[in-house]
């Protein structure tokens, strides 16, 4: 078992697996990751199936590990990542020996990235899923100063720290696809043109459950009648204010507000690592673009693990290289 | 024009049954709603029923948006309404001022007796439509229409769990502390969201409830912590 002590935990950092998805007919939240393509690969790269990891916010993490060892990975945007006053870079993996100082800070680009262990976080689990549940006190609260965290089945694997990829390519492009509807009826053709044809700045109101967004305001062109409809995740739900906001992880499951357009799966991940400040714009596609889209970033997801294979069959390459040369041949496969 | 089926992004179908709320729309989405679940389809993920949709979700690596409504399509009006009957259940509430703190403020406004509210409130039958704002909050209607009344201006914050609450001809049992601008009338002997991990919710929507008065000497008995 290894042992890690939260020195400082800024807003919003919790622990997050898959979410509990299929409970959202009894109101509950699906939770999860807010990029679950940079969470599922920090877990590819530590060689085991996903599971509980930290989600750090901007507000950044500092940890020391007091007892033990484990091989640790960071993936998601651009963050800074100091070991023991040794900068890393942003998506890696790393050992985190006995009185070893982790600090995670906001860097160049993006709002989440994932700290994961190979072994598993002891943490509560409900329905299911060790997500902290935000909105209730059901499923932990967010790390503080202070808070001990076990990870247990722990494994360490030195010869897999190093750098997994340059993330560079995988920043948030500005254009964002939506599927219209499906409360588009409450708004005119004008103010659907305006969605798609203005850009729309991100504002600071912005955590798990969702972002407003700030652009020409969208009202509605009739009376608010409509029952409490389902909500998913990316939905550009608009109320009385007419600022839309992105629908994210923690995202209620019914609401009142129309929503006026959806935004597709393959770019919900763009969205999330989005910050304050940024701007985006909207592009209103089809189903059957949006189903395409999907694929894509699933073959995208698999193009990047090879990636990380063939990073780390290099890494190994030049530890091989160097201990052929002392003479020590280990076995880099565990 | 209903039914209709319109796409979500590529994660979902809202299949509408109509625009409000309406006990024969409901009936029909429930009606889905038990259909779809019994038919197991390929890569379906999720279904929330609502007062006039049902929304299902499905994975598009598994599954096409053609393929997906197509299936739907199938499905629609096979289901028996009268199979989307759920179960009932006697719900005992203790109407006592401390867990009424509402109660002769409402009974003011409405220009009727505290009596008549708890008597009216315990006479009706209610029916869960949705569920909705935090876990195990089950959106219930049917109450009396001479006990209906708009929700207050503004939220009040910290209602306890278990707070028996109506507005409009919507009732509902809070099952954890948050803020609420119903009027709470009472308090639950249940919390309808259990302990344990699996299963902790007490009813399904399409479930019936009564609500029966309980004694404060009874609550303080039997009633769960």
């Amino acid at each position: 078992m290894t042992i890690l002590k939260i020195d400082h935990a800024g807003p919003l950092v919790t622990i997050q697996d898959q979410g509990r998805p299929n409970f959202m007919r009894y109101g509950v939240t699906p939770g999860g990751p807010m990029d679950r393509r940079a969470y599922a690969l920090c877990h590819y790269a530590l060689g085991q199936d996903p599971r509980a990891s930290i989600e750090v916010s901007m507000g950044g993490l500092n940890l020391t590990c007091v007892s033990g060892a484990v091989t640790a990975c960071v993936t998601g945007g651009g963050f800074t990542v100091i070991l023991d006053g040794k900068t890393l870079p942003s998506w890696t993996t790393f050992e985190l020996t006995e009185g070893a100082k982790l600090q995670i800070r906001a860097g160049e680009w993006g709002s989440w990235c994932y700290l994961s262990f190979a072994g598993d976080i002891d943490a509560p689990t409900w329905l299911g899923s060790s997500s902290t549940h935000l909105a209730s006190d059901q499923c932990g609260v967010p790390l503080q100063m202070g808070d001990k965290i076990a990870i247990n089945n722990t494994r360490t694997n030195a010869t897999n720290s190093g750098e997994l990829l340059d993330a560079t390519s995988l920043k948030p492009s500005k254009k964002i696809r939506v599927t219209m509807g499906p409360q588009d009826r409450y708004f005119s053709d004008e103010t659907q043109s305006a969605l798609l044809s203005n850009d729309f700045t991100l504002t600071p109101e912005y955590n798990r459950q969702g972002v407003r967004l700030s652009g020409p305001a969208l009202h509605i062109n009739q009376p608010l009648d409509m029952p409490s409809e389902p909500i998913a995740r990316g939905s550009l739900q608009v109320p009385g204010h007419g600022d839309p906001i992105a629908l994210m992880a923690d995202h209620q499951t019914t609401g009142g507000y129309p929503k006026i357009a959806t935004i597709i799966s393959a770019d919900q991940d763009q969205v999330a690592q989005m910050r304050a400040g940024d701007t985006l714009c909207f592009t209103a596609v089809d189903v059957e673009t949006a189903i395409s889209a999907a694929h894509e970033a699933n073959a995208k997801i698999t193009s990047l693990r090879q990636h990380i294979d063939d990073q780390r069959m290099s890494l190994e390459q030049k530890l091989l290289n160097s201990n052929l040369v002392s003479g020590v041949i280990d076995d880099f496969n565990n | 024009m209903y039914p209709t089926m319109r796409p979500i992004a590529d994660t979902g179908v809202l299949v509408e049954f109509g625009d409000q709320i309406d006990d024969g729309i409901h009936v029909q989405v429930l009606a889905m709603d038990r259909t779809v679940h019994a038919a197991n389809l390929h890569g379906v993920t999720e279904l929330i029923p609502t007062y006039a949709a049902l929304y299902v979700g499905y994975d598009a690596l598994l599954v096409g948006y053609t393929e997906i409504t197509a299936q739907l399509e199938t499905l629609l009006g096979q289901g028996d309404a009268s199979t989307a009957q759920g179960r009932h259940w006697k719900i005992p509430v203790c109407y006592d001022a401390e867990f009424a703190p509402d109660l002769p403020e409402l009974a003011s406004a409405l220009g009727k007796s505290e009596e008549f509210v708890v008597e009216q409130h315990t006479s009706a039958t209610y029916k869960v439509y949705m569920y909705g704002f935090a876990p195990g909050y089950a959106y219930l209607g049917g109450v009396p229409p001479v006990i209906q009344h708009p929700r207050k201006p503004t939220p009040v914050m910290g209602v306890p769990p278990k707070a028996v609450m109506i507005t409009g001809s919507q009732a509902l049992i809070s099952t954890a502390t948050m803020p609420s601008g119903w009027w709470v009338i009472g308090r639950s002997a249940i919390n309808p969201l259990r302990g344990g991990n699996d299963d902790p919710f007490l009813f399904d929507v399409g479930d019936t409830i009564g609500f029966e008065r309980m004694t404060r000497a009874d609550f303080d008995k039997y009633g769960q912590g």
